[in-house]
């Protein structure tokens, strides 16, 4: 049961997110946009 | 057995405090420095009579300073003569009004006030947060190395009080100016410190808006020039009987299994160390003076997603007479909305900004040995590109840019400016390039927004050389004076503590 609702929960948080995002005024859009790119390299730079 | 048992690669604020602590400690060390002075960033030079700070026009945090002699078992005071800046800004509009902020709270306030009547509760509530986040913030974290995420939760525990302000990291600067005060006026005349950062509000995170609070704590000026700060530092590390060597370039840095083993310079030179100190951009220092086949794929790919920061081109004027300015520094003021223009739609398309950062400094209004008797030394800081669009290059747009500072100064701002003008030097990114080998003339290393700092920002302790240590305005803390020379304390009691 509760391993079929996880992957609700992530697609409703996701949407709840991206909505969110959309209604952002410009501003945080762009700061969030700025950080949100650099999300692949945190690995390698958190260990460099 | 090695030549050194610390070699630090270049003379930068973080260098020398470096190199000062461990010299003290009775490490045989040895400074390196491809120009012929110490300072980096943090210069003055002479030019038709006047002294000129090349970067850095006054300090926050003093205290970094004291800390620092402290270690080495002397006095501030007998090495750097600070004097204190009081208003810290004056602002002037484009339709002509003046406002002072007073180092002094209550002053301020009243200021505040006067500007909008509805925003002195915003400033109350600013001042009582402001208070508590410079201790814990600016205080606490000076002195942390956060290298990895268990640093970073001893620091939250230590600092209890940090959770319940954790949105002001997950904020942007303008958001979080504007959790405070309703009037864009008032959040004009503060949005410029998001540049502090090197970042637009847009893009700065919140926390920094605290910076605005940490001013009113003491903002200074080093007597004779910004220059004098390093210069009292290598004073101490040479009375402790270190090295340095001017017009030494180092061009490589020797590893032996994944252990930095020493350097070799653009001379020729190979010298050994037990450990090597960078004060240099960390990407420089790893992709370069380490080298992409010596270094893990991760490291590579870490250093090279790493942005630079911004650049700051510097006209540095000498003036006849002083143009009636208020205070050391005065801001153009711009909107907020101008702030990030500057940065989208100007410096990102390579188009040089005409409002947004505009940024006088005339340390001559407090320290007069500066500039020829009755003359007064003028400096114009702005946000740029390093790359400029339309074939252009800085070198052919010099006298254009100058004029065009000039004019804006006059005819936006109601500046007497031109016919003042006795002696004239700009600094381009390109020259900061080519002076500091600051590739694109960053003056800040890399980027500081919060994917590229604390445990993000490359480690003090290099995660990928052994024996290989960071300082300088590219590691933890960042770029700012204070930071840096933080930056150099942190490495040098990290040293101290693992190798010696
Ligand atoms: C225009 C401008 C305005 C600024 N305004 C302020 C301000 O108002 N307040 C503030 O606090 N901060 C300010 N800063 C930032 C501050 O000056 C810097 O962050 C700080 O001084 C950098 O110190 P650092 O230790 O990183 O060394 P750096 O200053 O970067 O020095 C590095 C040194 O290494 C040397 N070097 C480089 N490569 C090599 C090599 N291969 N071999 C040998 N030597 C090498 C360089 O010549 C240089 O001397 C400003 C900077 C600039 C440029």
């Amino acid at each position: 049961m509760v391993k079929k609702l996880i992957p609700i929960i992530l697609i409703a948080g996701t949407a709840f997110l991206v909505m969110k995002y959309v209604k952002a005024p410009e501003s945080k859009k762009r700061f969030i946009k700025h950080l949100v790119v650099q999300i692949p390299y945190l690995p390698g730079r958190y260990y460099a | 057995m090695s030549d050194y048992d610390a070699i630090i690669i270049g003379a930068g604020l973080g260098g020398l405090a470096c190199g000062a602590i461990l010299a003290r400690s009775g490490v045989k060390t040895l400074i390196l420095e491809q120009s012929g002075n110490t300072g980096g960033c943090c210069s003055s030079i002479q030019h038709d009579g006047f002294t000129f700070d090349i970067g850095p026009s006054v300090v926050e945090f003093k205290w970094v300073w004291d800390i620092l002699f402290e270690k080495l078992g002397r006095k501030t005071a007998d090495y750097i003569d600070f004097i204190e800046i009081d208003p810290i800004y004056s602002f002037i509009t484009s339709d002509g009004k003046r406002f002072s902020y007073p180092a002094d709270l209550t002053k301020t306030r009243k200021t505040i006030e006067t500007l909008s009547p509805d925003d002195v509760k915003g400033w109350d509530k600013f001042v009582r947060i402001g208070s508590g986040m410079s201790e814990i913030f600016f205080k606490s974290s000076m002195f942390t190395p956060m290298m990895t995420l268990r640093d970073m939760m001893i620091f939250g525990i230590k600092n209890p009080l940090l959770s319940l302000k954790l949105k002001y990291v997950f904020i942007n600067f303008e958001s979080a100016l504007k959790g405070f005060f309703k009037s864009e006026a008032v959040r004009a005349s503060m949005g410029m410190h998001a540049y502090y950062l090197g970042l637009p509000p847009a893009l700065c995170p919140g926390y920094a808006v605290f910076l605005c609070y940490t001013d009113h704590e003491g903002v200074h000026y080093p007597k004779g020039g910004m220059g004098s700060i390093p210069k009292g530092i290598e004073k101490a590390y040479r009375e402790e009987d270190g090295e340095i060597r001017f017009g030494e370039r180092v061009i490589k840095i020797i590893t032996d299994k994944n252990r930095a083993a020493g350097i070799r310079t653009a001379s020729g030179k190979e010298i050994t160390s037990r450990v090597v100190i960078s004060n240099i951009n960390a990407k420089t220092c790893y992709l370069d003076l380490i080298g992409r086949d010596y270094l893990p794929r991760w490291a590579v790919k870490a250093m090279e997603s790493y942005e630079y920061s911004f650049a700051n081109p510097n006209l540095m004027l000498g003036l006849k007479d002083q143009i009636g300015l208020d205070a050391h520094h005065t801001v153009c003021h711009s909107t907020i909305e101008d702030m990030n223009s500057a940065w989208f739609d100007y410096c990102l398309k390579g188009k040089i900004p005409s409002r947004g950062f505009l940024l006088l400094s005339c340390p001559t209004i407090e320290d007069h040995s500066l500039a020829p008797e009755n003359h007064h030394c003028l400096n114009i800081v702005t946000v740029a590109p390093y790359r400029l669009s339309g074939g252009k290059d800085w070198d052919s747009i010099r006298e254009e840019y100058i004029e065009s500072r000039i004019d804006i100064v006059e005819k936006e701002f109601h500046l007497n400016l031109r016919e003042n003008i006795v002696a004239a030097k700009l600094n381009t990114p390109k020259d900061f390039e080519r002076m500091l080998l600051q590739p694109e003339g960053a003056i800040f290393g890399i980027q500081f927004d919060n994917a590229s700092s604390m445990i993000f920002r490359p480690r003090i302790r290099s995660g990928a050389i052994k024996n290989l240590y960071l300082v300088g305005s590219s590691t933890h803390l960042g770029g700012g004076t204070p930071t840096t020379t933080a930056s150099g304390i942190l490495a040098a009691d990290m040293i101290l503590r693992e190798v010696f």
